[in-house]
């Protein structure tokens, strides 16, 4: 036993000498931005998490191939350093504990609303600038002037009930089912609020766990309120493959609208495709591809062996962070993210900004023309582009 | 609620039940056995239905074979784990278990690597929909009950009216009054081991089609024929069987009521009751 | 007596060195460090129940309890870190007594079961009951730690409360595991009946071995709420109770320092992989390997490692004896 003790010591005595060498790790060169990655590249959230750091890594690939990123007269590479946190909020706040005490990173890009929630007041604390991917109520507001999300949030694109009230009067009920969590609950009480502006009635709400793989008994309870559409918000592939296939069973005819975002290839496999026909979903489209996406994809394809259409709009956060480097010539946080809130950028659908002070109270929520699909025959089909309510 | 929902109910929860059962047959038999709780019987499940995945869903095999398959690979896996991994631990109760758990976390991360990290599915085996008092339940959902009952007839064939089943019976009876009448424990434990693990793949194989897959879709059936095994008692067929009926009954219609949350709740705070007054279950042996 | 001073010495420059890791290592370290000491609470606070021979994985629970309970006392009542942490550990306490109680007459299998339902139950409780909790939304804005009205700001600060508490905890463990107390403990854990016939009352000693392990697991989840400020109902789940249960047998089953090698030994793992592109996805089956190997060639834990090392260089037979209490699952025939 004491010699155990003395192995222990000498171990620690070790760790010190190695620590004290200089905390953390020293940057590997002086002409590096690095920009941190806190997403799930495995686990159920895998699907969106996967092309989030690909499709950052592409546009990064493509600045450092034409010399780099320049900042007061110095050309810098930028560089992505990317954790895996699984969608567990423990491993979340490791992931973001490393990037920022370890690697030192000044910016990064969380995915998923619960772990960018559980790393709030530490990216508040650290002055480091965030893009995150992520639905959670509060998580744009005043109190986070460092936080710029990156992707329409349901505020923004419940606008698209309007063009399907339009297009579509014949659907007056409305049925929701999301995950449980902050990032469930906050897309369907904006969902709902929207709508019920808008005259739709709201038959049903269920909320389940991540991780169940049997929806009968809460979609038995949701169909014998008979709604004409069922909003699966939030939701991941997986589950809505699931959801969709189990409905159909129990003999829902009508449509499923998804205004986050999903890979409907993903969700198609597992429901089958005539299953899927006619959904709604906002962020992914597989065709037709304007010019420049259809570039973007076949650079992505190069780099990666295979599409990712979700990489389209998950690339924001790489957009806005070079466009604000370059309008702020600084590499100081604050500074970037007094540029964010200035400038005008170019992502893969056209012209962005971050905006929202009407809803939010701050301008931090990217806005641009947000892509909407209706799945025909398999494929998302783009059916129209919509501006946000608020600018 | 009304009286035709309820009924809608019980019929979702009878699909519910199935598909529970078969996973927990397999976990009794391995207990009622060797008094382990197989932790990685949700590993085995995951793997049988990734053999499916494989031969079936990419290979082209044709089903029916890829489904013997699974249980034979995953049974010669029992007999391996039970060789290398339960024999040399000597059946301690604690570190058998440590030894699963590491067992199936070792699995289920090698999962991600190996079938990579995104939900995979398996085209539909058996087509069709039956309306079944008015709920839509699909035909791949209904050849559960057959195959399910095939399986434990199999089982209680094997137990009841074998050579080898009788050595099982001597051995839960008392292992060294068996041992001493020339019965050799270790090819029997082996052989509950593979028969256990097969069960478990045949569960993951019949669901693959219904479901989607990804290395951890076993921990949720795992826990599911935990509290079967403990309503119907431990180390009980019929015991499994009940106890699979009634889970369902509970997810589906309690499920419907109140939510899913309290569903849950409920059949956990059933459990510790069971088990602070009745610790056998409804048919388990006394312990 | 010399080698008792000599141990006390070994132990003090041990307590030196980590204070000038987390002196020198800047808030990554200071985190990650704050969490293994919660590890090595939690591991060894388990430790009682397992030296009684009840097989318990249910000690999240109570870590859920005591992190839940301390939270909101400071987060809605403002109570002040001292006391709120007091009151998350009396009521993981009392709630471990309620659901200990009922339980003590189950044995092995039956036992562990019901702790794992007891895990389960409180975490959907704690889910269901939203209007306390915040449910799955999370409980966010809790207040840091102080002491004496000083709040402890930075990583660094916190990490050493977690070390004093650490230390602290251990020092009691170490006291009990080795009065008369600690000695009924473990006859009951090597053959209750007998200890039953010798007048022992089993069932109390039992339960008081089962609440005060609540107790330091509720300490453990007070320190937990206030450090990582967020608080998330499947966090306390079956998988870390199971890590918990992991850490005692890892590091050796028969010791008191096991728990502690156990948890700081693999509660570290995780980061040491986490590093490279490459090892990140294999971290979790080099745990699971470790957990394998340790099982199947240290029986008696990672603590008898050294022992073997120098039996393996003097060629002797392993000197340090690693004790595994024999668990009667009484009741069967054996």
């Amino acid at each position: 036993m004491q010699r155990f003790i003395t192995l222990l010591s000498l171990m620690l005595c070790a760790a010190v000498a190695i620590t004290a060498s200089g905390p953390g790790q020293v940057s590997a060169a002086d002409n590096v931005i690095k920009f941190g990655v806190s997403t799930p590249l495995s686990g159920p959230a895998a699907a969106w998490g996967i092309p989030h750091k690909q499709a950052i890594e592409l546009v990064f690939d493509e600045i450092n191939s034409q010399g780099g990123l320049e900042v007061g007269g110095k050309k810098y590479k930028l560089e992505v350093v990317a954790y895996d946190h699984k969608y567990v909020i423990a491993e979340g706040v490791a992931t973001v504990n490393r990037l920022i005490s370890k690697d030192e990173v000044k910016y990064l890009s969380i995915l998923g609303g619960a772990v960018a929630k559980a790393n709030e007041e530490a990216v508040n604390e650290a002055g480091v600038l965030e893009l995150p991917l992520a639905y959670a109520e509060g998580l744009v507001s005043p109190k986070n002037p460092l936080t710029f999300h990156s992707f329409p949030s349901p505020p923004e694109t419940t606008t698209f009930w309007k063009w399907i009230k339009e297009h579509h009067p014949e659907i007056k009920r409305l049925a929701t089912i999301s995950p449980n969590d902050d990032t469930g609950w906050w897309s369907i009480k904006v969902e709902t609020q929207y709508t019920e502006k808008l005259g739709y009635e709201i038959v049903a709400k269920e909320f389940f766990e991540r991780g169940l793989t049997d929806f009968n008994p809460i979609l038995l309870r949701m169909l014998a309120q008979k709604p004409d559409i069922i909003s699966v918000n939030a939701s991941p592939a997986g589950s809505v493959g699931l959801i969709i296939k189990q409905a159909r069973e129990l003999g829902f005819k009508g449509r499923f609208i998804h205004i986050g975002q999903v890979d409907t290839s993903v969700v198609s496999g597992i429901a089958g495709k005539p299953n899927v026909e006619g959904m709604w979903v906002h962020g992914y489209v597989e065709s037709p591809l304007p010019e420049s996406i259809k570039s973007w994809k076949e650079r992505y394809t190069k780099k990666y062996g295979e599409w990712n259409a979700t990489s389209i709009d998950f690339a924001n956060p790489a957009f806005g962070f070079i466009a604000a480097v370059k309008k702020a010539q600084s590499l100081d946080p604050k500074k970037i993210a007094q540029a964010l809130q200035n400038v005008e950028f170019d992502n893969l659908w056209g012209k962005a900004h971050y905006g929202g002070k009407d809803f939010y109270g701050t301008n931090n929520q990217i806005i641009y023309a947000m892509p909407f699909s209706e799945v025909k025959d398999g494929v998302a089909t783009m059916i129209v582009q919509l501006q946000p309510p608020h600018n | 609620m009304t009286f035709a929902l309820l009924i809608q109910s019980m019929v979702i929860g009878l699909s519910l039940g199935s598909t529970y059962i078969l996973m927990a047959l397999g976990l009794t038999l391995m207990f009622g056995m060797m008094h382990i709780i197989n932790f990685t019987h949700g590993a085995v499940y995951m793997l049988g239905a990734f053999v499916i995945y494989y031969f079936f869903g990419q290979w082209g095999v044709p089903y029916v074979l890829s489904f013997f398959l699974a249980m034979l690979l995953l049974g010669a896996f029992g007999f391996v784990i039970e060789r290398c991994i339960y024999r040399p631990i000597k059946g301690g109760i604690e570190p058998t278990l440590v030894a699963l758990i590491a067992v199936t976390t070792f699995v289920q991360a090698l999962g991600y690597p190996v079938f990579g990290t995104l939900d995979k599915h398996v085209p539909t085996v058996f087509h069709g929909m039956y309306s079944i008092l008015g709920v839509g339940i699909s035909a791949e959902r209904l050849i559960i009950i057959p195959v399910a009952s095939v399986l434990v007839l199999g089982l209680y064939l094997f137990i009841n009216k074998t050579k080898m089943g009788a050595a099982m019976r001597a051995i839960e009876q008392d292992k060294e009054a068996a041992a001493l009448q020339g019965v050799n424990v270790n090819v029997v434990n082996a052989l509950a081991f593979g028969v256990g693990f097969a069960l478990a793949a045949a569960s993951g194989a019949l669901m693959a089609p219904i479901f989607k897959l990804d290395p951890m879709m076993g921990e949720q059936p795992l826990l599911k024929a935990f509290i079967i095994i403990i309503l119907g008692g431990l180390g009980s067929i019929p015991g499994a069987i009940l106890g699979g009926l009634i889970l369902g009954q509970i997810d589906s219609i309690v499920a419907t009521l109140l939510g899913l949350e309290p569903a849950f709740l409920l059949s956990f705070v059933f459990i510790i009751l069971l088990l602070l007054f009745k610790p056998t279950g409804l048919f388990g042996h006394e312990v | 007596m010399k080698s008792k001073i000599r141990t006390v010495m070994l132990l003090a420059v041990a307590l030196l060195a980590l204070l000038l890791f987390i002196a020198l290592g800047g808030s990554y370290y200071a985190h990650l460090l704050a969490l293994v000491f919660t590890n090595v609470i939690l591991a060894s606070s388990l430790r009682l129940s397992l030296m009684c021979g009840q097989l318990n994985i249910g000690h999240s629970a109570f870590m859920s309890v005591g992190a839940y309970t301390s939270a909101l006392l400071a987060k809605n009542l403002g109570v002040p870190f001292e006391l709120s942490l007091l009151g998350g550990a009396l009521l993981a306490t009392v709630v471990g007594i309620a659901m200990g109680y009922p339980s003590l007459r189950l044995r092995g299998v039956y036992f562990a079961m019901v702790t794992v339902a007891f895990v389960e139950a409180v975490r959907l409780i704690v889910q269901i009951w939203v209007s306390l909790t915040r449910g799955m939304s999370g409980l966010s804005g809790i207040p840091k730690p102080s002491l004496l009205g000083m709040v402890l700001t930075t990583k660094t600060d916190q990490c050493y409360l977690a070390l004093g508490l650490m230390v602290v905890i251990l020092l009691i463990l170490y006291k009990l595991e080795y009065s008369r107390l600690g000695l009924i403990w473990k006859s009951i854990g090597m053959a209750d009946n007998l200890a039953l016939s010798l007048g022992v009352n089993v069932a109390a000693y039992k339960l008081l071995a089962f609440a005060v392990g609540c107790f330091f697991a509720g300490v453990a989840g007070a320190f937990y709420a206030h450090f990582v400020r967020f608080l998330f109902p499947p966090t306390f789940d079956f998988l870390m109770a199971t890590n918990i249960l992991v850490y005692n047998y890892v590091g050796g089953r028969g010791h008191f320092w096991g728990p502690i090698v156990g948890a700081a030994f693999l509660s570290w793992l995780p980061e040491v992989f986490r590093g490279s592109e490459a090892t990140r996805q294999y971290e979790t089956i080099f745990f699971a390997i470790t957990m394998l190997l340790t099982i199947l060639f240290l029986p008696g834990g990672l603590i008898t490692l050294p022992g073997k090392l120098t039996g393996l260089f003097r060629r002797r037979a392993e000197s340090v004896p690693s004790p595994s209490p024999v668990v009667v699952t009484s009741g069967q025939r054996v």
